[in-house]
């Protein structure tokens, strides 16, 4: 290690700050599923339901959370990668090209 | 290029492709498909600065090319190319700032993961991957730095060869 290393550094802490704020989601309510860049549908994290996404994957929404619950990929990662809440989050199977993102019904006017 | 050093590179091409399918094997420690300790990076960069920059894309892209289609599949293989090329440009010029072994290798972890995230938002067509860069970029650094170490070591007890 040596001085001319700390710029690096800094890069990474300061890359990871911005990508942590620029996906923030203020008190997300919904959640949009997306499939190979095709948006499947919006669903509010409210209602308790199960979602069956192209055959490929399964995402239950209940008690104000989605998760994943089933997916056909060797890995299953996308199951790992925990629950959505109001706090916002994302689930992403690569593998399907699976997309769900948290989304506020009034982030989505002002965009 | 002289018949050695096509042979050293050929040899460094056949560690590279073993190192990454080792990494295969492992069990994922991060819960987002396509993290890597980058293993393979060690014979990418111990080849920076045997012979030099084109000589290690050949062998990066040589370990992309074997890894991702034969262990991973296609699907894969833009992820691979993406982290790969942008570790490999991060490596060159970490090495023109005159950074340490270890800084060098902290570049090549951090843009790896970087090439990584930019394939997944294009191939996803969606900025969501960024999500996971608060937690991939620091891990960059940590493996990066492992990788630095390790080729500092190398390089030290092959001087003499």
């Amino acid at each position: 290690m040596k001085i001319r290393d700390i710029p690096i550094i800094l890069l990474t802490f300061v890359l990871a700050v911005i990508a942590y704020f620029a996906t923030l989601a203020e008190n997300a309510d919904k959640v949009k599923v997306s499939a190979d860049g095709a948006v499947i549908g919006e669903y509010s994290l409210d209602k308790d339901k199960t979602v069956d996404i192209n055959g490929t994957n399964v995402l239950v929404i209940k008690d104000g959370k989605a998760f994943m619950q089933e997916a056909d990929c060797p890995d299953k990662l996308c199951i790992k990668q925990g629950t959505i809440d109001a706090n916002g989050g994302s689930i992403i199977c690569l593998p399907n090209k699976v997309v769900v993102e948290s989304k506020s019904g009034a982030d989505a006017v002002s965009r | 290029m002289k018949a050695r050093e096509i042979t050293e590179v050929g040899v460094l091409c056949a560690i590279a492709a073993v190192l990454g399918y080792i990494e295969a094997l492992l069990p994922p420690f991060v819960p987002v498909s396509g993290f890597k300790i980058g293993l393979a990076n060690i014979a990418v960069m111990f080849t920076l600065y045997r012979f030099g920059k084109k000589q290690a894309f050949f062998v990066m892209l040589v370990k992309v090319l074997i890894t991702s289609l034969w262990f991973s599949g296609l699907n894969a293989f833009i992820y691979s190319l993406f982290g790969g090329i942008f570790s490999w440009l991060a490596m060159v010029d970490a090495t023109k700032l005159k950074m340490s072994k270890v800084g060098v290798g902290m570049s090549g972890g951090v843009f790896h993961n970087i090439g990584q995230i930019v394939a997944a938002c294009i191939v996803l067509n969606t900025k969501t991957a960024l999500y996971f860069a608060p937690l991939l970029l620091p891990l960059g650094l940590v493996s990066g730095a492992f990788v630095g170490v390790v080729v500092r070591l190398l390089i030290k007890y092959t001087e003499k060869i």
